[in-house]
């Protein structure tokens, strides 16, 4: 058990082939992993809700700064979110990039969001 | 490396020709542009400077992919009124206003922003002008 510092992460992702690359530029990612509850509840219950796993997906974003062409939309991706450079510390499956939101300041260094919808199966760290 | 920042700004002004005239800089008296003092007795005018603030900007590629620097010059001159000093001021501002800055191990100058100058001092027992200025470098490693 250890915490995990931020400066080792990364985001990886290709759309085609199987090597990831780093998404060049980046400096965070969020990513939500959640399962859809399904409610049971009945008379049976005694007035306590009750509920089934449902379906589970994911999504999120990653940003940073725009470093060359960006990602294009509507293109399946490999995504890995990295949260080190230990191999069983990233999250890892096939995802859509859904939107990409770039932004600059006249005195600053343009920014870049980009979306993602996974798509299947999501891997988990393992440690 | 930031060192190399305030290095190319330098660079920048010792090689403006109407500058060095305008402040009678020679590599003799090092360009009449010194890094934060000026030596004893140097003749007025001159121009000193210094590194104010770095902030590195962080990516996961490299926790200092960026500095954002802010560094400080001050102009002096002794002439009878701020004129000097005013015309200093205007040729550092065409000098280093947006200027192109060639920097060692930073591939990506991505600007040079003036983002003040402050007010006009007269030092009533030296008989100097002094006007100070800040500016704003924003770069990108190799």
């Amino acid at each position: 058990m250890a915490h995990i510092a931020g400066k080792a992460g990364n985001v990886y992702a290709t759309t085609s082939g199987t090597a990831v690359t780093a998404v060049v530029g980046m400096k965070s990612w969020t990513l939500d992993y959640v399962q859809d509850p399904l409610e049971t509840t009945d008379f049976a219950d005694s007035g306590h809700r009750t509920y089934i796993a449902g379906l589970d997906g994911w999504s999120g974003s990653f940003d940073g700064y725009k470093d060359g062409v960006p990602l294009g939309l509507g293109s399946q991706a490999i995504l890995e979110l990295r949260e080190s450079a230990t191999t069983t510390e990233k999250w890892t499956g096939a995802a859509l990039i859904t939107g990409a939101h770039p932004s600059l300041d006249v005195d600053g260094v343009e920014g870049i969001t980009y979306d993602f919808q996974g798509t299947g199966a999501l891997t988990v760290p393992t440690s | 490396m930031v060192n190399a920042i305030v290095k190319a700004m330098y660079d920048k002004l010792k090689g403006n020709a109407t500058l060095m005239t305008k402040l009678g800089g020679t590599a003799a008296n090092y360009y009449k542009i010194y890094h934060v003092i000026a030596p004893q007795n140097v003749a007025l005018p001159y121009i000193t400077y210094g590194l104010l603030t770095d902030i590195p900007i962080a990516t996961f590629g490299a926790l200092d992919d960026m500095e954002d620097i802010t560094v400080y010059l001050n102009i002096f001159s002794d002439s009878g009124s701020a004129k000097v000093a005013g015309e200093i001021l205007d040729l550092v501002k065409a000098v280093l206003d947006d200027a192109d800055l060639t920097i060692t191990g930073y591939g990506n100058d991505m600007y040079c922003m003036r983002e003040f100058v402050g007010t006009t001092v007269f030092d009533m027992e030296a008989r100097v002008w002094q006007i100070p200025m800040r500016y704003r470098i924003l770069a990108e490693k190799d």
